[in-house]
């Protein structure tokens, strides 16, 4: 039998790292690659819950002890809704209105009053709701579906992002048709990629075109939230004919799909704001009444907006595309970013039928992609070298701060933590802030000089003059995040604190999966020791801003 | 110590550390291998700087006609989108041989300081230039042949533009020129393509790595909570060697951030400039470009080339309300930057260039355009002719031999031509100007002359 062993962790079953997790069941796989990679029963929770999550806690390591993988993802598909964003906005609108809400932020900076509240709440969400799996989830999404959330010049921007999130939440865990629609008819959507009013053509007495519909929705929702450019098989894979790629549409295609996106406007039997909250509504006499031709559907001239629209969504959701396309990007968010092709059809496959014959059920999905064997690097079949992905920058802020246990309550302020894509004073990333539709980066994004065909889209913001001024800003986060917040896991760190060795594997174990080498360790550990025990708080916030610097919490890997 | 070794070979020896990974040196020490690159980079030092303006600026409403016949055209297609005659009276541009066919073009109001660069004979207008595989004609266009991939959709079109591939490929136009004039700069080839801000393909060479500074600065790992030592373990541990992909990516990242920021922050004049620059996002990024700009002596550069951009110019809607602001952002911080070079003595040896996915349609949606093809920009700077324009007029007629519908644009000229006249002008010869253009073979022009 030969092993080739690539992890230090593997030779040393001695290390004070693993002492701290009783192995009730350890993985050896004697695989016929050459690579492998031994894990415990405990470290593939962990790793699951930093997935699944957005950072593990002791919280929820003890959850999912308890129920196991599976029975802690049904736990979490039923759980409660958080507080909708759009009743969280709308009272923050009302305090910030009667005089009583201070907007400024202790981390990061302010945006403009119209896109921040957004911006708050979504980061208190991300760190504290109960509902992490589906927060998890709508987070993905909602930077596959993208929106800034400074929609438009109103200041009620703010209260239509917080509609969107609402249906990203809404349609986590239901079904994807539906997703498609909410999206389509959301007037948040409508505003970002203009067809909210969206006209149809108007012509001179020569049939000259004088006005064309809006194009944008019609190009983005194939490019980028349905089907992509090329023709996939369902693994993911290019189909070739004489080996080039296959377009899946054409500009003909857009131009013709334009007209279906016209003629959708505010619900105006709605009184304002409730109007942001609601789905668009059709006005047939702007709606286009020419044929709509589109992917070899044929819509009939003079079919109106709402039945467009349906058959539309029925087109682009049944096409063959789109479980490996949507499948492949909700593995990059959460698992890796070079899955196999078995592991995207896997996930394409569980898209096309749940296995009750439904299309689009994105529990299914969801389980697939966490479930799967390559969800964990251990019992990969391909290169566990290869198998990971960059943490997103703003991950890194929510993984520590659940850690930390970070807690705030004051009526009379926002979340004090705003904008943080500014790296004088951030992370390079915030939540809701994409600069545009394509999201924070790219799902092919290779890294120039990238050994073979991997992508690492998370690279594209992760640049090596970033990495100090991130740096340095988690660092100041956590020195002073126990003077902003309360921190509920203070006392559990400080014990920890008083032997660093204790202290770094429990930060090893939750923020890395367990994953850091013994010189990363060890060089922490005398660091830690410098600072006397009897300052347990420094100790333990130096533990953690120098785990939170480290490769291993960088990446997921 | 320097060895002669010849161009293919040291390209050979790059890829082949690059392929090591993480076991390859940091830095290819480059003052050792002096590359028998063609380029001419005797002389003085110079810099090209490209703007990038990302969601395809409207070149329609950035230089619009002036002569009546010409301008009722362009009013009567863009209706309430059409900037008014009167208020182009000042920004009105005469080239010194006209435009010829009796027409007269004038630029944005709001782009009032560009028309002060031009009668000072420091911006040349480039016309109707785009994404092309080869020359193109209306036919070509209608029958789909020899066309760019993905024309009209954003992130491929401005990927083309950066490295004339669509998205996805690994090196861009500004880092294969880096690529052959690297070598020039000696101990600093690590800071000769520069990114300001957001990380950008253009600057990506098969060899050179962009170099990304963000406009606030560069930053040091700080000890955390004041004890010795802990900067030091944080940088140690990320510069470690790992075989893990992502890790060992990382690691080299950080490493080369190192090496470029200790040489810029040890430059006295990096330190002490502080040019005079409008507070805007491109504006910070200018005067990002500017302070490294004015290192070039005390770190020996000969070239380099920056990449900065703006964003937001898509305007499918609330064109009228939103382009003229990112007009007059583009304006002012493009002539403060001309400004703060001029003051360095370098206003001949700095040359920069917009850029943008494409132009928009001329016909509007109702109050936005859309996703057009060819478009307008502008080269500034001490080295460009004076008061001459470049390319090709637009008709401004509908179904006219420039219109592939709707009023967007054929281009008359490349993206290959446009860039390959900048990349004369640092030093390629025209021999070399396929490895950066691989496309420049097929026009006969490869010069458009818009350069002194």
């Amino acid at each position: 039998m030969n092993i080739q062993l690539i992890k230090k962790k593997f030779f040393a079953l001695k290390l004070p790292a693993r002492n701290f997790c009783s192995a009730l069941f350890v993985t050896f796989v004697f695989s016929s690659s050459a690579f492998a990679v031994v894990t415990t029963q405990d470290e593939d929770y962990v790793r699951l819950l930093n997935q699944a999550t957005f950072g593990a806690t002791p919280y929820e390591f003890n959850r999912i002890k308890t129920l196991t993988a599976n029975g802690w993802l049904n736990d979490q598909f039923s759980k409660p809704f958080s507080k909708s964003n759009w009743k969280i906005i709308d009272e923050l609108v009302a305090s910030l209105d009667a005089g009583t809400l201070n907007l400024g932020v202790k981390f990061g900076s302010r945006i403009g009053v119209r896109g921040q509240l957004i911006v708050n709440d979504l980061w208190e969400r991300y760190i504290t709701a109960n509902d992490q799996l589906r927060q998890r989830v709508a987070a993905a999404l909602l930077e596959t579906f993208v929106i800034n959330s400074n929609i438009t010049m109103l200041s009620d921007t703010r209260r239509l992002a917080a509609s969107y999130v609402d249906i990203l939440e809404r349609n986590a865990f239901g079904n994807f048709r539906t997703l498609l629609q909410d999206v389509s008819k959301s007037p948040a959507m409508g505003y970002y990629l203009s067809h909210i009013n969206n006209k149809k053509a108007t012509y001179d007495s020569a049939g000259n075109e004088i006005r064309i519909p809006d194009e944008n929705y019609a190009r983005e929702i194939m490019q980028l939230f349905t089907i992509g450019l090329y023709q996939l098989n369902t693994n993911g894979t290019l189909k070739l004919v004489n080996g080039k790629p296959i377009e899946t549409y054409t500009q003909d295609d857009i131009f013709n799909l334009a007209r279906v996106f016209t003629g959708w406007k505010m619900d105006r039997t709605f009184p304002e704001p409730d109007i942001y909250n609601h789905p668009m509504v059709a006005f047939d006499s702007i709606h286009s009444p020419e044929k709509k031709s589109f992917l070899g559907t044929v819509i009939p001239a003079g079919t109106n907006a709402t039945d467009s629209l349906k058959i539309t969504l029925d087109t682009l959701f049944n096409h063959p595309n789109v479980g490996p396309f949507i499948g492949k990007q909700l593995i990059q968010r959460l698992v890796t970013s070079n899955p196999s092709p078995a592991y995207v059809e896997s996930v394409a496959n569980a898209f096309n039928n749940n296995g009750s014959g439904v299309r689009g059920d994105m529990k299914a999905v969801i389980k697939a992609i966490l479930l799967a064997p390559e969800a964990n690097p251990n019992t990969t079949a391909t290169n566990p070298l290869k198998w990971g992905k960059m943490r997103e920058p703003m991950m890194r802020l929510t993984a520590i701060a659940r850690l930390l246990g970070i807690q705030f309550s004051n009526p009379n302020a926002v979340y004090p933590i705003g904008d943080l894509t500014p790296l004088g004073n951030g992370l390079g990333q915030t939540p809701a802030r994409s600069p545009s539709v394509f999201n924070f980066f790219r799902p092919g994004y290779v890294p120039p000089n990238f050994a073979g065909k991997f992508v690492a889209p998370e690279f594209q913001i992760i640049t090596g003059t970033s990495l100090p001024a991130s740096l340095n800003f988690m660092n100041n986060f956590i020195d002073e995040a126990d003077q902003v917040f309360s921190v509920k896991n203070k006392t559990i760190l400080e014990t920890k604190a008083q032997n660093a060795e204790k202290l770094v594997s429990f930060l090893n174990f939750y923020l890395t999966s367990n994953t850091m080498g013994q010189k990363n360790i060890d060089s922490i550990i005398a660091q830690v020791n410098k600072i006397p025990p009897s300052s347990p708080w420094s100790r333990a916030k130096a533990a953690v801003q120098m785990v939170a610097g480290s490769p291993s919490f960088l990446t997921e890997q | 110590m320097t060895t002669n070794i010849s161009r293919r070979r040291f390209l050979t020896l790059a890829l082949k550390y690059t392929a090591m990974g993480a076991a390859a040196p940091i830095a290819l020490n480059l003052a050792c291998i002096r590359a028998a690159s063609a380029a001419n980079t005797s002389g003085q030092y110079k810099a090209l700087v490209c703007i990038f303006l990302y969601g395809g600026n409207d070149a329609h409403n950035t230089i619009i006609p002036y002569d009546l016949p010409t301008y009722k055209k362009y009013a009567d297609v863009r209706g309430s989108l059409a900037v008014a005659r009167e208020d182009l009276i000042s920004t009105v541009v005469t080239p010194t041989n006209g435009w010829g066919q009796g027409q007269q073009f004038a630029l944005h109001p709001k782009l009032a300081p560009l028309k002060t660069l031009f009668d000072d004979g420091k911006l040349v207008p480039i016309m109707r230039v785009g994404a092309l595989l080869q020359p193109t004609s209306l036919d070509d266009y209608k029958n789909n042949r020899h066309l760019p991939p993905k024309l009209m959709s954003h992130n491929d079109q401005f990927s083309f533009w950066q490295s004339m591939l669509a998205e996805g490929t690994s090196s861009g136009w500004g880092g294969r020129l880096g690529d052959l004039l690297a070598s020039s700069n000696l101990d600093n080839s690590l800071l000769t393509n520069l990114s300001i801000g957001n990380s950008a393909i253009f600057s990506n060479g098969k060899i050179s790595t962009e170099f990304t500074v963000d406009p606030s600065g560069l930053q040091a790992i700080k000890n955390i909570q004041g004890v010795e030592g802990t900067a030091q373990v944080i940088s140690d541990n990320l510069s470690q060697y790992n075989q893990h992909l992502l890790i060992n990516e990382l690691s080299k990242r950080y490493k080369n951030a190192i090496i470029g920021s200790n040489s810029l922050a040890n430059s006295p004049s990096f330190s002490t400039l502080t040019p005079d620059m409008p507070d805007t996002e491109l504006g910070n990024q200018l005067g990002m470009v500017a302070k490294i700009i004015a290192a070039n002596q005390d770190l020996d550069m000969k070239r380099q080339i920056f990449f900065v951009s703006m964003t937001g110019f898509d305007h499918h809607s609330e064109m009228v309300l939103k382009h003229p602001p990112l007009l007059q952002a583009l304006a002012n911080s493009m002539s403060a930057f001309q400004n703060a070079i001029d003051k360095l003595g370098l206003g001949s040896q700095v040359t920069t260039f917009t850029a943008s996915d494409f132009g928009r349609s001329l016909v509007p949606n109702g109050d936005g355009t859309d996703h057009g093809w060819g478009g307008h920009h502008f080269v500034m700077g001490g080295a460009v002719k004076s008061k001459a324009w470049a390319g090709a007029l637009p008709t401004l007629t509908l179904k006219g031999s420039d219109d592939i519908g709707s009023g967007r644009l054929l281009p008359a000229i490349s993206v290959d031509q446009y860039a390959a006249t900048l990349a004369s002008w640092m030093g390629v010869t025209d021999s070399e100007l396929p490895t950066i253009f691989p496309n420049i073979i097929n026009y006969s022009t490869k010069n458009l002359g818009f350069m002194a």
